[in-house]
């Protein structure tokens, strides 16, 4: 068999049963309709989306749009989807050393690899281009239509594949001069936030500017251009897809020499940046001075979770980004102009300022679900825990403690920032405090019962443990449940804000007080047979 | 020190790890504990130290039994596991003040003796350095220095030997004596015969998750006279 094909084939198996171990699923079966149920899940809206879009864009006179709009959504899906699959597959791989010792080029090892990402990717411009490509096809009812839509499909992945890649390239290079590994992760996902957020800002300053878009309507073709003025190879892709034979030189000539470009710096990237990167042992300059102080038990626990979150890029974005969502909005809500400083002020949303402030106290507890996977984070090293004089009690509850420190730290700072556009009294503060305290109470206590029944500690990859682990998801399907439970409990009642507010608090303490009492009862047990 | 009575461990019900296995370990011993790959040390092991719960039987660590007073029977030992995975974001200094916390150390004698054990194994000058920097055979030995840190009654090692470089060797065999002298207890598993046969005072031999052998030397040898291995090549064939 072909080396690369072979190679990739490996690569391929590995990723995927890494991809379903992550899971955490012990039925394989159930794993395998949870995949088709994600896919039927995810393609229903993409064919909602893409109807809708049709209509809309035949109205108009340019059906053909749909293609252009949804290719670059997916263009755009597909290079953030890949920079943490780039970073995962490349940087986090543990078949490097295995690789590099096998007669093959380095252009198959990188090929092979790639091939991964190009396949994940395939999958989701199929679920999310396929639709549009349909109805392309269906309408236009040509042969070359469907042929042209295939081939549209299957070099959808290329450009935001290496475009990821190149960017990580280049950040690698930076960071692994500068002797930081994980501070590549961290940036990298910072500069996604931002490139994100940038985009987010164009496309509502532009919205601000009627008057670009009308210039660009009058021109010829100009709707197209408007469409896809951020990203030409979109506008090749539509003609491509309408019979243009230039396009369709040009859209794939794109691929082709990118492609080409790869293999030409595959070598350098092979040598300069893979083998460099995983250069292990090699010694670090250690700052500070070595102390011998006494620390209570409890401080060095709630310290070693702490820092095995601080310590992992993965764990740190998942983390500290989910945490700080709501001051994100924030700013991008006020710099955009959408909110004005003066909403908050007018006296027709006195009587809702408390629930208002106590939903962002209470944010990093409902969002943050960072108990979920307090267990799965320490993977193999969870050994070390279990074999000290402390009672599994205690084990428990200080990694509870911890994400209790984190979220009210959290709270804390968004609370202070809050202050300064929300015209909360400290009668507002103290109600909102205290639901803040009680959610934040339950829900951690209530999230590490998750990952006591679902430890997943056997991961290569810290990714695994926190993105494609279901307890995550479990955990955020508890909050829905429990929200859902309070709206009920609301209605029924229908109280004023505040008072809302106080009951809401008292019914999560007592909430929590039961699943406290469970958490140190039975699911004390089922941590203490937790096999490693 | 150490009694393992009749315990047994099934994983999923099904397969038997360790069958029925009875041992006793005396304050001062070395004992060395062999078998071939998955004859069922490491689950022993992990028996001992409270990381698995025996399906069946008792195991006590200085009287006190581990799967009911864990915390005092915890305080009577230290473990060395065979791969020395760690939480690794931290440096060697923190790592070592982690452990001695948690063994309750007083300032002074953690700091002499954090000095003398890394320096023995020549890792004191990496101590500010993040543990994620260190090489195999460096995290090894900040392991055994972290479990030296509260001079425990029983001293448990899987396969301590692997990764180390001679020097480290000589001085960990060294430091496993000096324990047993002091009234240490010291049991550990290897591949090494040749260290089982110079070290210990008595061998257990676990074959398909059963003892099937446990004495000093001498008496073992005596009804086969020849070599540790030779003796354990044949116990341990497959019929």
């Amino acid at each position: 068999m072909n080396k690369i094909i072979a190679l990739s084939k490996i690569q391929l198996k590995e990723f995927f049963s890494k991809y379903q171990s992550g899971m955490n699923i012990k039925n394989k079966e159930l794993g395998k309709l949870l995949i088709v149920g994600l896919i039927v899940a995810l393609l229903m809206p993409m064919y909602q989306i893409s109807s809708l879009l049709y209509r809309s864009f035949y109205q108009a006179g340019y059906p053909e749009l749909t293609v252009t709009y949804m290719y670059l959504s997916t263009a755009f899906i597909a290079f953030v989807s890949s920079i943490p699959l780039v970073i995962s597959v490349f940087f986090y791989a543990k078949d490097l050393k295995l690789l590099a010792t096998l007669p093959i080029s380095e252009n198959t090892i990188i090929y092979s690899k790639l091939s991964t990402i190009y396949v994940y990717t395939l999958g989701l411009s199929a679920l999310m281009m396929g639709p549009s490509v349909f109805f392309q096809i269906y309408y236009g009812g040509r042969l070359l239509s469907i042929l042209t839509g295939i081939l549209a499909i299957l070099i959808a992945p290329i450009i935001p594949i290496l475009a990821a890649m190149l960017m990580v390239v280049l950040m690698m290079r930076f960071f692994s001069n500068k002797g930081n590994k994980n501070m590549l992760t961290i940036v990298g996902n910072i500069i996604l936030l931002g490139f994100i957020v940038g985009i987010q800002l164009v496309m509502v300053r532009l919205q601000m500017r009627p008057e670009v878009i009308q210039e660009m309507l009058g021109k010829e073709g100009g709707l197209l251009r408007l469409v896809g003025y951020r990203f030409p190879p979109s506008i090749w892709l539509t003609n491509m897809l309408q019979g243009s034979v230039v396009d369709t030189l040009l859209f794939i000539g794109l691929n082709v020499v990118l492609l080409l470009a790869l293999s030409i710096i595959s070598r350098a990237f092979y040598r300069k940046a893979l083998q460099a990167y995983n250069v292990e042992g090699s010694r670090g300059f250690g700052k500070g001075r070595l102390y011998y102080k006494r620390q209570s038990v409890g401080h060095q626990l709630i310290k070693r979770h702490i820092k095995i979150i601080l310590h992992n890029p993965t764990f740190f974005l998942n983390t500290f980004l989910s945490l700080f969502v709501p001051l994100l909005m924030f700013g991008i809500s006020f710099f955009t102009g959408e909110m004005t400083m003066e909403v908050f002020r007018q006296p027709a949303m006195a009587p809702f300022i408390t629930i208002i402030y106590s939903g962002i106290l209470a944010t990093p507890a409902i969002i943050g679900n960072i108990s979920a996977t307090v267990i799965s984070r320490e993977g193999k090293a969870f050994w070390e825990t279990l074999v000290l004089p402390i009672t599994p009690q205690q084990n428990i509850r200080f990694r509870v403690l911890s994400t209790i420190v984190i979220n009210l730290s959290a709270s804390l700072l968004l609370g202070a920032a809050a202050l300064l556009i929300i015209p909360a009294n400290p009668l507002q503060i103290f109600i909102s405090a205290a639901l803040c305290i009680a959610i934040t109470l339950l829900l951690a206590t209530a999230d590490i019962i998750v990952n006591i029944k679902r430890p997943f500690l056997n991961w290569s990859n810290p990714t695994a443990a926190v993105k494609n682990n279901l307890n995550v998801m479990i955990s955020l399907g508890l909050r829905v449940i429990y929200g859902g439970f309070l709206f009920l409990l609301i209605r029924i009642l229908s109280l004023s804000m505040d008072t809302t507010v106080i009951l809401i608090a008292a019914v999560s303490l007592v909430f929590w007080i039961v699943v406290r009492s469970m958490l140190y009862g039975r699911f004390t047990k089922e941590f203490t047979n937790i096999q490693i | 020190m150490l009694v393992i009575s009749n315990v047994s461990k099934n994983y999923d019900n099904e397969k038997k790890a360790v069958d029925n296995l009875s041992l006793e370990i005396k304050q001062g011993e070395i004992i060395g504990f062999i078998g071939p790959n998955g004859a069922g040390k490491t689950t022993t092991i992990k028996m001992i130290t409270g990381i698995l719960a025996p399906t069946t039987g008792e195991i006590r660590i200085n009287g006190k039994d581990i799967n009911k007073e864990p915390v005092e029977a915890k305080r009577n030992f230290t473990f060395v596991p065979d791969h020395p995975t760690i939480f690794d974001g931290i440096r060697g200094i923190e790592y070592l003040n982690f452990i001695a916390d948690m063994y309750d150390i007083p300032e002074a004698v953690r700091q002499e003796r954090i000095e003398r054990f890394t320096k023995t194994f020549q890792i004191y000058t990496a101590l500010k350095d993040s543990i994620s920097s260190y090489s195999h055979g460096m995290r090894q030995k900040l392991l055994i220095s972290g479990a030296l840190l509260p001079n425990p009654k029983l001293f448990i090692l899987d396969e301590p030997m692997v990764g180390l470089d001679p020097q480290s060797n000589k001085m960990l065999k060294d430091i496993m004596k000096e324990h047993c002298k002091n009234g240490g207890t010291v049991f550990f598993s290897s591949h090494m015969l040749e260290v089982v046969e110079n070290l210990c005072d008595r061998v257990a031999i676990i074959h398909k998750g059963k003892l099937i052998a446990c004495d000093t030397l001498e008496k073992i040898k005596q009804k086969n006279d020849t070599s540790l291995e030779e003796i354990f090549l044949e116990m341990t064939k497959d019929e």
